[in-house]
Protein backbone atom coordinates (compact mmCIF):
# COMPACT_ATOMS: atom_id res chain seq x y z
CA UNK A 1 0.00 0.00 0.00
CA UNK A 2 3.10 2.21 0.13
CA UNK A 3 2.71 5.40 -1.86
CA UNK A 4 5.51 7.29 -3.62
CA UNK A 5 6.60 10.49 -1.86
CA UNK A 6 5.00 12.68 -4.51
CA UNK A 7 1.59 11.14 -3.84
CA UNK A 8 2.03 11.36 -0.06
CA UNK A 9 2.69 15.06 -0.65
CA UNK A 10 -0.55 15.34 -2.64
CA UNK A 11 -2.44 13.79 0.29
CA UNK A 12 -0.76 15.91 2.98
CA UNK A 13 -1.42 19.00 0.89
CA UNK A 14 -5.14 18.37 1.33
CA UNK A 15 -5.14 17.89 5.10
CA UNK A 16 -7.42 20.74 6.23
CA UNK A 17 -5.58 23.67 7.87
CA UNK A 18 -8.20 24.32 10.55
CA UNK A 19 -6.41 22.18 13.13
CA UNK A 20 -2.57 22.45 13.14
CA UNK A 21 -2.25 19.28 15.25
CA UNK A 22 -3.25 17.20 12.21
CA UNK A 23 -0.08 18.06 10.31
CA UNK A 24 2.11 17.91 13.43
CA UNK A 25 0.94 14.33 14.00
CA UNK A 26 1.65 13.50 10.36
CA UNK A 27 5.17 14.92 10.80
CA UNK A 28 6.04 12.27 13.38
CA UNK A 29 4.83 9.30 11.33
CA UNK A 30 8.24 8.68 9.73
CA UNK A 31 11.26 10.59 8.46
CA UNK A 32 10.03 10.60 4.85
CA UNK A 33 6.74 12.28 5.81
CA UNK A 34 8.60 14.72 8.07
CA UNK A 35 10.93 15.70 5.19
CA UNK A 36 7.90 16.41 2.98
CA UNK A 37 6.15 18.55 5.60
CA UNK A 38 9.26 20.54 6.55
CA UNK A 39 10.21 21.32 2.97
CA UNK A 40 9.81 25.03 2.22
CA UNK A 41 8.31 24.23 -1.18
CA UNK A 42 5.57 22.21 0.51
CA UNK A 43 4.82 25.08 2.88
CA UNK A 44 4.39 27.47 -0.05
CA UNK A 45 2.17 24.97 -1.91
CA UNK A 46 0.09 24.36 1.24
CA UNK A 47 -0.48 28.09 1.81
CA UNK A 48 -1.38 28.65 -1.84
CA UNK A 49 -3.65 25.61 -1.96
CA UNK A 50 -5.71 26.59 1.09
CA UNK A 51 -5.53 30.37 0.59
CA UNK A 52 -7.21 31.36 3.83
CA UNK A 53 -5.03 31.17 6.89
CA UNK A 54 -6.70 29.25 9.70
CA UNK A 55 -7.97 31.00 12.80
CA UNK A 56 -5.87 29.65 15.68
CA UNK A 57 -7.47 31.81 18.31
CA UNK A 58 -7.97 35.40 19.30
CA UNK A 59 -6.40 37.91 21.65
CA UNK A 60 -8.55 39.08 24.50
CA UNK A 61 -7.81 42.22 26.52
CA UNK A 62 -8.89 42.29 30.11
CA UNK A 63 -9.66 45.67 31.64
CA UNK A 64 -7.36 48.63 31.31
CA UNK A 65 -3.76 47.58 32.04
CA UNK A 66 -4.98 44.22 33.27
CA UNK A 67 -3.23 42.24 30.59
CA UNK A 68 -4.14 40.11 27.63
CA UNK A 69 -4.78 36.45 27.02
CA UNK A 70 -4.79 34.19 23.99
CA UNK A 71 -8.03 32.28 23.58
CA UNK A 72 -7.34 29.27 21.35
CA UNK A 73 -9.93 28.00 18.89
CA UNK A 74 -7.81 24.93 18.05
CA UNK A 75 -5.58 22.73 20.22
CA UNK A 76 -2.61 24.97 19.34
CA UNK A 77 -1.33 27.38 21.95
CA UNK A 78 1.61 29.67 21.08
CA UNK A 79 4.31 29.02 23.70
CA UNK A 80 5.33 32.68 23.61
CA UNK A 81 1.89 33.65 24.92
CA UNK A 82 2.03 31.27 27.88
CA UNK A 83 4.12 33.62 30.02
CA UNK A 84 2.33 36.06 32.27
CA UNK A 85 2.13 39.49 30.67
CA UNK A 86 0.07 41.34 33.20
CA UNK A 87 0.53 44.94 32.18
CA UNK A 88 0.30 44.49 28.42
CA UNK A 89 -2.63 45.43 26.26
CA UNK A 90 -3.06 44.29 22.66
CA UNK A 91 -3.71 47.17 20.26
CA UNK A 92 -3.88 45.36 16.96
CA UNK A 93 -3.17 42.02 15.31
CA UNK A 94 -2.67 41.47 11.60
CA UNK A 95 -0.67 39.40 9.09
CA UNK A 96 0.57 37.11 11.88
CA UNK A 97 1.87 39.97 14.00
CA UNK A 98 0.61 41.38 17.26
CA UNK A 99 1.29 44.88 18.58
CA UNK A 100 0.89 45.62 22.23
CA UNK A 101 1.88 48.23 24.73
CA UNK A 102 2.08 48.75 28.43
CA UNK A 103 1.84 52.51 27.82
CA UNK A 104 4.60 54.92 26.85
CA UNK A 105 7.49 54.67 26.22
CA UNK A 106 6.91 52.03 23.56
CA UNK A 107 5.28 49.23 21.62
CA UNK A 108 6.21 45.60 21.26
CA UNK A 109 5.63 43.99 17.87
CA UNK A 110 5.83 40.26 18.01
CA UNK A 111 5.13 37.10 16.14
CA UNK A 112 3.14 34.86 18.51
CA UNK A 113 4.03 31.75 16.51
CA UNK A 114 7.82 32.13 16.56
CA UNK A 115 8.03 34.28 19.68
CA UNK A 116 10.20 36.87 17.85
CA UNK A 117 9.62 40.30 19.29
CA UNK A 118 10.83 43.79 18.60
CA UNK A 119 10.65 46.77 20.93
CA UNK A 120 9.81 50.13 19.36
CA UNK A 121 10.29 53.33 21.30
CA UNK A 122 7.80 56.15 20.99
CA UNK A 123 9.05 59.28 19.33
CA UNK A 124 10.54 61.33 22.15
CA UNK A 125 8.64 64.52 21.33
CA UNK A 126 5.43 62.56 20.79
CA UNK A 127 5.26 61.66 24.43
CA UNK A 128 4.72 65.27 25.43
CA UNK A 129 1.06 66.00 26.10
CA UNK A 130 -0.01 62.72 24.51
CA UNK A 131 -3.51 62.06 25.77
CA UNK A 132 -4.57 59.05 23.71
CA UNK A 133 -2.95 56.79 21.14
CA UNK A 134 -3.18 53.48 19.37
CA UNK A 135 -1.15 51.55 16.84
CA UNK A 136 -1.73 49.27 13.87
CA UNK A 137 0.69 46.69 12.50
CA UNK A 138 0.81 45.26 8.99
CA UNK A 139 3.09 43.51 6.53
CA UNK A 140 5.13 46.03 4.52
CA UNK A 141 5.62 43.98 1.37
CA UNK A 142 3.87 45.39 -1.70
CA UNK A 143 1.56 42.87 -3.37
CA UNK A 144 2.04 40.28 -0.60
CA UNK A 145 -0.79 37.75 -0.32
CA UNK A 146 -0.01 37.46 3.42
CA UNK A 147 -0.17 33.70 3.29
CA UNK A 148 3.39 33.22 4.49
CA UNK A 149 4.99 36.55 5.41
CA UNK A 150 6.43 35.47 8.75
CA UNK A 151 9.65 37.28 9.53
CA UNK A 152 9.23 39.79 6.69
CA UNK A 153 9.34 43.58 6.92
CA UNK A 154 6.42 45.24 8.67
CA UNK A 155 5.18 48.72 9.35
CA UNK A 156 3.47 50.25 12.35
CA UNK A 157 1.09 53.15 12.07
CA UNK A 158 0.97 55.20 15.25
CA UNK A 159 -2.04 57.44 15.76
CA UNK A 160 -2.00 59.85 18.66
CA UNK A 161 -4.05 62.68 20.09
CA UNK A 162 -2.02 65.52 21.56
CA UNK A 163 -3.05 68.44 23.71
CA UNK A 164 -0.76 71.26 22.73
CA UNK A 165 -0.14 73.79 20.03
CA UNK A 166 -0.70 72.41 16.55
CA UNK A 167 2.57 72.58 14.55
CA UNK A 168 0.91 74.63 11.79
CA UNK A 169 -2.14 76.24 13.32
CA UNK A 170 -1.13 77.32 16.81
CA UNK A 171 -4.67 78.37 17.65
CA UNK A 172 -5.64 74.77 17.92
CA UNK A 173 -4.57 73.16 21.11
CA UNK A 174 -5.73 69.64 20.35
CA UNK A 175 -4.93 67.64 17.26
CA UNK A 176 -4.65 64.08 16.00
CA UNK A 177 -1.60 62.93 14.10
CA UNK A 178 0.02 59.81 12.66
CA UNK A 179 3.54 58.53 12.17
CA UNK A 180 4.73 55.36 10.44
CA UNK A 181 7.53 53.07 11.55
CA UNK A 182 9.24 50.92 8.93
CA UNK A 183 11.06 47.86 10.25
CA UNK A 184 13.43 47.94 7.26
CA UNK A 185 14.78 51.40 8.16
CA UNK A 186 14.07 51.25 11.89
CA UNK A 187 12.82 54.85 11.79
CA UNK A 188 9.59 56.74 12.37
CA UNK A 189 8.33 59.05 9.65
CA UNK A 190 7.55 62.73 10.17
CA UNK A 191 4.17 63.40 11.75
CA UNK A 192 1.13 63.69 9.55
CA UNK A 193 -1.72 65.68 11.01
CA UNK A 194 -4.86 67.43 10.00
CA UNK A 195 -4.90 71.21 10.16
CA UNK A 196 -8.59 71.29 10.97
CA UNK A 197 -9.46 71.18 14.64
CA UNK A 198 -12.24 68.80 13.69
CA UNK A 199 -9.46 66.26 13.49
CA UNK A 200 -9.26 65.87 17.22
CA UNK A 201 -11.44 63.24 18.81
CA UNK A 202 -10.83 60.60 21.40
CA UNK A 203 -9.20 57.57 19.85
CA UNK A 204 -10.77 54.31 20.92
CA UNK A 205 -7.62 52.66 22.20
CA UNK A 206 -9.14 49.29 22.90
CA UNK A 207 -10.52 48.67 19.45
CA UNK A 208 -8.41 47.25 16.65
CA UNK A 209 -7.98 49.13 13.42
CA UNK A 210 -9.45 47.90 10.17
CA UNK A 211 -7.51 47.57 6.93
CA UNK A 212 -9.54 47.91 3.73
CA UNK A 213 -7.65 48.34 0.48
CA UNK A 214 -4.91 50.90 1.05
CA UNK A 215 -6.37 52.53 4.15
CA UNK A 216 -6.55 51.91 7.87
CA UNK A 217 -9.67 52.90 9.79
CA UNK A 218 -9.56 53.72 13.51
CA UNK A 219 -12.57 54.15 15.75
CA UNK A 220 -12.97 57.63 17.19
CA UNK A 221 -15.46 58.95 19.67
CA UNK A 222 -18.46 61.05 18.59
CA UNK A 223 -19.61 58.78 15.71
CA UNK A 224 -16.52 59.27 13.64
CA UNK A 225 -13.88 57.12 12.05
CA UNK A 226 -10.31 58.19 11.41
CA UNK A 227 -8.97 57.12 8.03
CA UNK A 228 -5.24 56.83 7.38
CA UNK A 229 -4.35 56.53 3.69
CA UNK A 230 -1.25 54.33 3.52
CA UNK A 231 -0.03 55.56 0.14
CA UNK A 232 -0.72 59.29 0.56
CA UNK A 233 0.05 59.31 4.28
CA UNK A 234 -3.07 61.39 4.76
CA UNK A 235 -5.41 61.54 7.72
CA UNK A 236 -9.09 62.27 7.32
CA UNK A 237 -12.18 61.94 9.46
CA UNK A 238 -15.27 60.12 8.25
CA UNK A 239 -18.54 61.08 9.81
CA UNK A 240 -21.02 58.25 9.84
CA UNK A 241 -24.80 58.46 9.66
CA UNK A 242 -26.28 59.34 13.04
CA UNK A 243 -28.38 56.20 13.12
CA UNK A 244 -25.95 54.32 15.23
CA UNK A 245 -24.95 54.10 18.82
CA UNK A 246 -21.45 53.04 17.95
CA UNK A 247 -19.10 53.60 15.05
CA UNK A 248 -17.00 50.44 14.92
CA UNK A 249 -15.94 49.96 11.30
CA UNK A 250 -16.09 46.50 9.73
CA UNK A 251 -15.15 45.20 6.29
CA UNK A 252 -18.18 43.94 4.37
CA UNK A 253 -17.14 42.58 0.99
CA UNK A 254 -14.36 45.14 0.69
CA UNK A 255 -16.62 48.06 1.65
CA UNK A 256 -16.91 50.03 4.84
CA UNK A 257 -19.69 48.93 7.16
CA UNK A 258 -20.64 49.60 10.76
CA UNK A 259 -21.53 47.49 13.72
CA UNK A 260 -24.43 48.44 15.88
CA UNK A 261 -27.52 46.42 16.71
CA UNK A 262 -27.50 45.62 13.03
CA UNK A 263 -24.69 45.31 10.47
CA UNK A 264 -25.09 48.03 7.89
CA UNK A 265 -23.28 48.17 4.60
CA UNK A 266 -22.69 51.64 3.35
CA UNK A 267 -20.62 53.12 0.61
CA UNK A 268 -19.50 56.68 0.23
CA UNK A 269 -20.87 58.51 -2.76
CA UNK A 270 -18.14 60.03 -4.88
CA UNK A 271 -18.27 63.78 -5.15
CA UNK A 272 -21.30 64.08 -2.88
CA UNK A 273 -19.80 63.13 0.43
CA UNK A 274 -22.96 61.30 1.49
CA UNK A 275 -23.64 57.66 2.18
CA UNK A 276 -25.72 55.05 0.45
CA UNK A 277 -27.24 52.17 2.43
CA UNK A 278 -26.86 48.80 0.69
CA UNK A 279 -27.72 46.10 3.12
CA UNK A 280 -28.78 45.42 6.68
CA UNK A 281 -28.28 42.16 8.55
CA UNK A 282 -29.51 41.44 12.03
CA UNK A 283 -26.69 40.92 14.47
CA UNK A 284 -28.66 39.18 17.18
CA UNK A 285 -28.77 35.98 15.17
CA UNK A 286 -24.97 35.88 15.20
CA UNK A 287 -24.09 37.12 18.66
CA UNK A 288 -26.18 36.81 21.83
CA UNK A 289 -27.41 40.32 22.64
CA UNK A 290 -26.33 40.26 26.27
CA UNK A 291 -22.69 39.77 25.24
CA UNK A 292 -22.55 43.20 23.65
CA UNK A 293 -20.28 44.29 20.83
CA UNK A 294 -17.74 41.75 19.61
CA UNK A 295 -15.19 44.54 19.72
CA UNK A 296 -15.79 45.55 23.27
CA UNK A 297 -13.26 44.39 25.83
CA UNK A 298 -14.10 42.49 28.90
CA UNK A 299 -15.58 44.92 31.44
CA UNK B 1 -15.90 -3.83 -21.85
CA UNK B 2 -15.91 -3.96 -25.65
CA UNK B 3 -13.21 -4.68 -28.14
CA UNK B 4 -12.15 -2.15 -30.75
CA UNK B 5 -9.41 -2.32 -33.28
CA UNK B 6 -8.33 1.25 -33.37
CA UNK B 7 -8.07 4.15 -31.01
CA UNK B 8 -10.47 6.32 -32.98
CA UNK B 9 -13.39 3.98 -33.70
CA UNK B 10 -16.87 5.33 -34.28
CA UNK B 11 -19.96 4.08 -32.49
CA UNK B 12 -23.48 5.14 -31.78
CA UNK B 13 -24.43 6.60 -28.47
CA UNK B 14 -27.79 8.06 -27.53
CA UNK B 15 -28.92 8.11 -31.14
CA UNK B 16 -25.90 10.10 -32.31
CA UNK B 17 -22.43 9.34 -33.47
CA UNK B 18 -19.71 9.75 -30.98
CA UNK B 19 -16.01 9.17 -31.28
CA UNK B 20 -14.62 6.46 -29.01
CA UNK B 21 -11.19 5.19 -28.13
CA UNK B 22 -10.02 1.86 -26.77
CA UNK B 23 -7.91 1.72 -23.64
CA UNK B 24 -5.95 -1.41 -22.72
CA UNK B 25 -5.18 -2.13 -19.05
CA UNK B 26 -2.01 -3.75 -17.70
CA UNK B 27 -3.83 -7.10 -17.59
CA UNK B 28 -4.96 -6.73 -21.23
CA UNK B 29 -8.58 -5.84 -20.60
CA UNK B 30 -9.95 -3.53 -23.28
CA UNK B 31 -12.31 -0.65 -22.58
CA UNK B 32 -14.10 1.28 -25.29
CA UNK B 33 -14.69 4.79 -24.03
CA UNK B 34 -16.06 8.02 -25.45
CA UNK B 35 -13.13 10.17 -26.47
CA UNK B 36 -14.56 13.10 -24.51
CA UNK B 37 -14.46 11.00 -21.32
CA UNK B 38 -11.04 9.49 -21.99
CA UNK B 39 -9.65 12.94 -22.68
CA UNK B 40 -10.15 13.92 -19.04
CA UNK B 41 -6.87 12.00 -18.75
CA UNK B 42 -4.11 14.25 -20.04
CA UNK B 43 -1.94 11.17 -20.59
CA UNK B 44 -4.58 9.56 -22.83
CA UNK B 45 -5.26 12.85 -24.61
CA UNK B 46 -1.59 13.09 -25.61
CA UNK B 47 -1.62 9.46 -26.83
CA UNK B 48 -4.76 10.07 -28.90
CA UNK B 49 -3.03 13.00 -30.56
CA UNK B 50 0.05 10.86 -31.23
CA UNK B 51 -2.22 8.32 -33.00
CA UNK B 52 -1.77 4.53 -33.27
CA UNK B 53 -3.65 1.30 -33.82
CA UNK B 54 -4.85 -1.48 -31.58
CA UNK B 55 -5.92 0.61 -28.60
CA UNK B 56 -4.05 2.78 -26.13
CA UNK B 57 -1.89 0.72 -23.76
CA UNK B 58 -1.94 1.75 -20.09
CA UNK B 59 0.63 -0.62 -18.54
CA UNK B 60 0.51 0.96 -15.07
CA UNK B 61 -3.25 0.55 -14.48
CA UNK B 62 -5.03 -2.76 -13.92
CA UNK B 63 -8.54 -3.46 -15.20
CA UNK B 64 -10.28 -3.08 -11.85
CA UNK B 65 -8.75 0.33 -11.19
CA UNK B 66 -9.18 1.50 -14.79
CA UNK B 67 -12.84 0.56 -14.62
CA UNK B 68 -13.34 2.92 -11.64
CA UNK B 69 -11.29 5.68 -13.27
CA UNK B 70 -13.46 5.44 -16.38
CA UNK B 71 -16.62 5.45 -14.29
CA UNK B 72 -15.42 8.80 -12.93
CA UNK B 73 -14.47 10.11 -16.39
CA UNK B 74 -17.76 9.04 -17.99
CA UNK B 75 -19.77 10.78 -15.30
CA UNK B 76 -17.74 13.98 -15.27
CA UNK B 77 -17.48 14.25 -19.06
CA UNK B 78 -21.21 13.71 -19.43
CA UNK B 79 -22.11 16.80 -17.48
CA UNK B 80 -23.37 19.50 -19.82
CA UNK B 81 -22.41 23.10 -19.20
CA UNK B 82 -25.61 24.89 -18.17
CA UNK B 83 -25.66 28.60 -17.49
CA UNK B 84 -23.83 29.27 -14.27
CA UNK B 85 -26.04 29.98 -11.23
CA UNK B 86 -29.04 28.38 -12.95
CA UNK B 87 -31.06 25.81 -11.03
CA UNK B 88 -29.94 23.06 -13.43
CA UNK B 89 -26.30 23.94 -12.79
CA UNK B 90 -26.92 23.64 -9.08
CA UNK B 91 -28.70 20.31 -9.50
CA UNK B 92 -25.85 18.98 -11.69
CA UNK B 93 -23.29 20.04 -9.08
CA UNK B 94 -25.24 18.28 -6.32
CA UNK B 95 -25.54 15.16 -8.47
CA UNK B 96 -21.79 15.14 -9.17
CA UNK B 97 -20.99 15.65 -5.51
CA UNK B 98 -23.19 12.71 -4.58
CA UNK B 99 -21.60 10.58 -7.30
CA UNK B 100 -18.08 11.43 -6.11
CA UNK B 101 -18.99 10.59 -2.54
CA UNK B 102 -20.37 7.20 -3.54
CA UNK B 103 -17.32 6.46 -5.70
CA UNK B 104 -15.05 7.03 -2.70
CA UNK B 105 -16.80 4.36 -0.61
CA UNK B 106 -13.91 1.94 -1.11
CA UNK B 107 -11.12 0.57 1.08
CA UNK B 108 -7.76 2.27 1.54
CA UNK B 109 -5.91 -0.13 -0.78
CA UNK B 110 -8.32 0.72 -3.61
CA UNK B 111 -8.00 4.43 -2.84
CA UNK B 112 -4.20 4.19 -3.07
CA UNK B 113 -4.49 2.36 -6.43
CA UNK B 114 -6.81 5.11 -7.64
CA UNK B 115 -4.37 7.81 -6.50
CA UNK B 116 -1.52 6.11 -8.39
CA UNK B 117 -3.73 5.72 -11.48
CA UNK B 118 -5.04 9.30 -11.33
CA UNK B 119 -1.47 10.55 -11.03
CA UNK B 120 -0.21 8.42 -13.93
CA UNK B 121 -3.21 9.19 -16.12
CA UNK B 122 -3.21 12.84 -15.04
CA UNK B 123 -6.90 13.05 -14.19
CA UNK B 124 -6.69 16.17 -12.02
CA UNK B 125 -10.22 16.01 -10.61
CA UNK B 126 -9.89 12.36 -9.56
CA UNK B 127 -6.43 12.96 -8.03
CA UNK B 128 -7.90 15.77 -5.97
CA UNK B 129 -10.92 13.72 -4.92
CA UNK B 130 -8.94 10.64 -3.88
CA UNK B 131 -6.20 12.57 -2.07
CA UNK B 132 -8.80 14.66 -0.24
CA UNK B 133 -10.59 11.47 0.83
CA UNK B 134 -7.37 9.98 2.26
CA UNK B 135 -6.43 13.34 3.87
CA UNK B 136 -9.80 13.35 5.65
CA UNK B 137 -9.16 9.77 6.81
CA UNK B 138 -5.77 10.56 8.37
CA UNK B 139 -6.46 14.01 9.77
CA UNK B 140 -7.77 12.91 13.16
CA UNK B 141 -5.54 9.84 13.55
CA UNK B 142 -2.47 9.47 15.76
CA UNK B 143 0.94 8.90 14.19
CA UNK B 144 0.80 5.21 15.18
CA UNK B 145 -2.65 4.77 13.65
CA UNK B 146 -1.41 6.37 10.42
CA UNK B 147 1.60 4.01 10.37
CA UNK B 148 -0.71 1.02 10.75
CA UNK B 149 -3.01 2.27 7.97
CA UNK B 150 -0.20 2.49 5.43
CA UNK B 151 2.12 -0.20 6.83
CA UNK B 152 4.83 2.41 7.50
CA UNK B 153 7.85 1.55 9.65
CA UNK B 154 8.61 4.04 12.44
CA UNK B 155 12.22 4.95 11.59
CA UNK B 156 12.77 7.47 14.40
CA UNK B 157 15.17 6.39 17.15
CA UNK B 158 13.80 6.53 20.74
CA UNK B 159 16.01 9.62 21.31
CA UNK B 160 14.56 11.35 18.26
CA UNK B 161 11.02 10.50 19.37
CA UNK B 162 11.68 11.98 22.78
CA UNK B 163 13.06 15.14 21.16
CA UNK B 164 9.95 15.44 18.94
CA UNK B 165 7.59 15.04 21.85
CA UNK B 166 9.55 17.67 23.81
CA UNK B 167 9.24 20.10 20.88
CA UNK B 168 5.49 19.62 20.72
CA UNK B 169 4.89 19.65 24.47
CA UNK B 170 3.18 22.81 25.63
CA UNK B 171 2.27 23.80 22.08
CA UNK B 172 -0.76 21.56 21.88
CA UNK B 173 -3.32 20.93 24.55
Amino acid sequence: MALPALMVEEILLRVPPDEPAHLIRAAVVCKAWRRILFDSGFRCRYCTFHRTRPLLGYIHNFGFRAGLEFVPTTTFFPPSLAASRNSYRALDCRHGLLIDTSGPPGFIVWDPITGDRQHLSFLAHAQENLCCYTGAVLCAVDGCDHLDCHGGPFLVVFVGGTEGAHPIDVDHVRYTWASVYLSETGEWSAQTSGTNKQHYYNIAVREPSLLIGGALYFTLGAMRILKYDLSRHGLSVIEIPRLFHKSVPIDIDGGLGFVDKYIYTWSQQDGIGGWMLHNVAELQTLIPQHRGSPYRDHP
Amino acid sequence: MAAADSCDGISTSGGGWEKTVTLVSSDDARFEVREAAASLSQTVRRMIRAGGDGGIPLPKVDARTLSTVLEYCNKHAAVPAPAPESSSAEAAAVDLEWFDKELMHVDLATLCSLIRAADYLEVAGLLDLTCKTVADMIKSKTAEEIRQMFGIQNDFTPEEEEQLSRENAGVFE
